[in-house]
């Protein structure tokens, strides 16, 4: 193989490293899925000193980090005050999953009426509930790198963390979901008919333009993609777009867009 | 003078919450815990959508149980639509649910709770001071979540499970294989029940009205009645309907009452409804605490807890066998998509879960309600607080500590609850 030159990152790696894993409001799936990886998960983090994750221990109340990760979205005025505090104290900020990345489920409010919606959920208190557009954290800070998926694939956060300790930048698979899909054997839900969208030509799968590392986890229980890893900078949706809108409308379209927050990255991809 | 005790921000639980309590004389005056999640609007943002967006959107109001989601939202729509599916179907989400009870729990039992009876703030720094129950807490995780994994094709967010069964059967050869290591995961989950009913539980009594399923047939977890230790028996549509939530300002959780009563809906509920129907070696490990019906120490959750490990690990072998025992297996029963309303209820590993559907001819939902555990104990968790800072006569560091196992022993999830 070639030699390539390996971008350095700005961190110190003479010494333990010290990281927290931070969470604004979201399911805490992520986390979860990094806790999921048990023994794995224990070992490789015994190479850092962990100061914060709340799951499993209580703080250490460090003033300062070299590896943040975040977890979840700013809903709360505490949670954009928490998320300006976590940038101010590490050196290297890493949004954890798409909720940080681009917003995810709560962000289809973004696409409705928002006042119609709290006042679904709190009839009667809805006018106390702090209720802003979704906006992804690199809106308020700045992010050093973004671990996709919804939830993450677990494997991601190990990749990031070992090539941090070895002092070079992370780096993840940039292929298409398509790609892992065909790989894996599966047939291709957008050209075949099957599952709950029982009586039409094809399924609206996003596969060909979302971005891959997963396995294609989805489509392997023949489940069609729905871009939860957003889509691959550079890339055109609009031959995709064609394809999907010959048995499905505009409005199923954009309904799927919305449940992981591409809908605006979606369009953008074809100026 | 009013003095006030306040943990700003409890770790070692699922989601962000504060407590704080006053303390008037001796007197307790209050105590409240309160969530630091935002209205992510779950229920909000689903109305208008497609019923095909319920499971797959409700799995994501919580990361720790989202299959109990998914399988509570599916059965609601079900139960709206008519659907009836096979009773392979069944299996295959009983065993999904045996699965999150066995990660969640084993989690919290050991990881979440343990390192307070040592004295600690990390769970790593169990793997030092307990390193053989570590690891088997680690290798009873791991296995639940593999059940999730090979049934539901991902452990967290399970994309697999469907209104009407499953998209894909799960291998047959993957299957084998969870049944032949259930065996010796079913030994570490009963040592592990022992190691958990040996820690020095905090004196602590306080009686309420305990609420779970109830299925005649088995200790009810996938489907039941809702029943209570003060004779309450309920169809969970009737119990739905009539739950009151109640709106507070100040939270954004909506607690619950029943004709006007607090309760309690968790593990421990569970078991004192239901202990006579645990499987016999859970019943064992369960009896070896001698136990004076129903427990009224609601520390004891985390014993209760796992004695369901075991209880779990047994039923999933019985269930392994009899699905690998089946001849014809089909993944999906036909539906028709017509207008209806449904409810669903599960026992989640906090207690029982509510998912309310109103479909229209389209297949789109009109309506919906989410009712989930850590709201309906919530009020019971605040009113076990305000007894027991009443109490305490001073507040040291060992107060504090207990006060916050106490929050931690109902294993409250501040995402569900604020979804």
């Amino acid at each position: 193989m070639p030699k390539k030159k390996v971008k350095k990152s700005k961190l110190d790696k003479s010494k333990k490293l010290r990281i927290s894993i931070a969470g604004l409001t979201s399911c805490e799936g992520c986390s979860f899925a990094v806790l999921d990886l048990g023994m794995e998960f224990i070992e490789s983090i015994d190479h850092f000193d962990l100061g914060d994750f709340h799951l499993i221990m209580e703080s250490t109340k460090k003033k300062d980090y070299d590896i943040t990760f975040v977890d979840g979205s700013p809903l709360t005025r505490e949670n954009i005050k928490t998320i300006k505090l976590l940038r101010r104290r590490s050196k290297y900020l890493i949004s954890l999953g798409a909720c940080a990345g681009n917003g995810v489920i709560p962000n289809i409010k973004n696409y409705i009426d928002k006042k119609k919606a709290v006042k679904y959920q709190y009839p009667e208190i809805y006018k106390q509930v702090y209720n802003p557009n979704i906006r992804p954290i690199k809106r308020f800070v700045q992010v050093d790198f973004e671990i996709p998926g919804c939830p993450i694939d677990a494997r991601d956060f190990i990749t990031v963390i070992n090539s941090l300790r070895q002092g070079m930048n992370p780096k993840l698979l940039e292929n298409p979901v398509c790609y892992e899909c065909q790989i894996n054997g599966n047939e291709c839900l957008l050209q075949k008919s099957e599952g709950p969208e029982q009586s039409r030509g094809g399924q609206p799968c996003l596969g060909p333009v979302i971005l891959g590392g997963c396995d294609a986890v989805c489509l392997n229980s023949k489940f069609f993609c729905k871009g939860c890893r957003g889509v691959i900078p550079g890339y055109d949706t609009r031959q995709l777009e064609k394809q999907i809108l010959k048995n499905s409308s505009r409005k199923e379209l954009n309904k799927i867009l919305q449940v992981f927050g591409i809908q605006e990255e979606w369009y953008k991809a074809q100026k | 003078m009013a003095k006030k005790i306040t943990i700003k921000h409890i770790a070692k639980i699922e989601g962000h919450a504060t407590f704080w309590g006053a303390l008037k004389k001796g007197d307790i005056t209050e105590a409240k815990m309160q969530t630091l999640e935002g209205a992510r609007l779950i229920e909000g943002v689903l109305v208008g959508r497609n019923y095909t967006d319920a499971p797959l959107v409700t799995a994501r109001i919580c990361g720790v149980c989202p299959v109990v989601h998914n399988l509570t939202a599916i059965k609601a729509l079900e139960a709206a639509m008519k659907v009836k599916v096979a009773p392979s179907t069944v299996l295959l989400r009983k065993l999904m649910m045996y699965g999150q009870f066995i990660q969640s729990h084993s989690l919290h039992a050991y990881f979440m709770t343990i390192p307070d009876f040592y004295g600690r703030d990390s769970a790593l720094d169990l793997l030092k001071l307990a390193p053989k129950q570590s690891a088997m807490a680690l290798k009873i995780r791991g296995f639940g979540n593999k059940m999730i994994e090979v049934i539901g094709g991902r452990t967290v967010h399970p994309v697999n499970s469907q209104v009407g069964g499953f998209l894909k059967l799960p291998e047959k050869r993957r299957m084998q294989k969870l049944l032949d290591d259930a065996q010796a995961i079913l030994q570490e989950a009963v040592e592990l029940a022992h190691f958990v009913s040996h820690r020095k539980f905090p004196n602590f009594r306080r009686l309420t009205e305990y609420i779970a399923l109830h299925n005649p047939k088995e200790y009810a977890i996938y489907e039941g009645v809702v029943k209570s230790t003060k004779g309450l028996r309920l169809s969970p549509r009737v119990f739905a309907k009539e739950v009151e939530e109640i709106f507070q300002s100040w939270d954004l959780i909506k607690r619950t009452k029943f004709r006007g009563r607090i309760y309690l809906s968790s593990a421990l509920a569970r078991i004192n409804n239901n202990w006579r129907q645990l499987n016999p070696i859970a019943k064992a490990a369960f009896k070896h605490l001698k136990f004076k019906m129903p427990i009224d120490n609601s520390f004891y959750n985390v014993f209760a807890q796992a004695v369901e490990i075991v209880h779990c690990m047994e039923e999933s072998q019985k269930i392994l066998k009899r699905y690998l025992g089946l001849k014809k297996i089909k993944p999906m029963v036909k539906y028709k998509i017509r207008p209806g309303q449904g409810t669903g209820a599960i026992e989640a590993p906090r207690g029982i879960l509510f998912h309310y559907y109103e479909v229209d001819k389209y297949g789109n939902l009109k309506n919906l309600n989410i009712v989930t555990p850590t709201a309906q104990f919530m009020n019971n968790l605040e009113a076990d607080l305000a007894h027991y800072i009443g109490q305490v006569k001073k507040f040291g560091p060992k107060e504090m500590r207990k006060l916050a196992m106490l929050i931690r022993a109902y294993d409250p999830c501040m995402t569900c609850a604020t979804h």
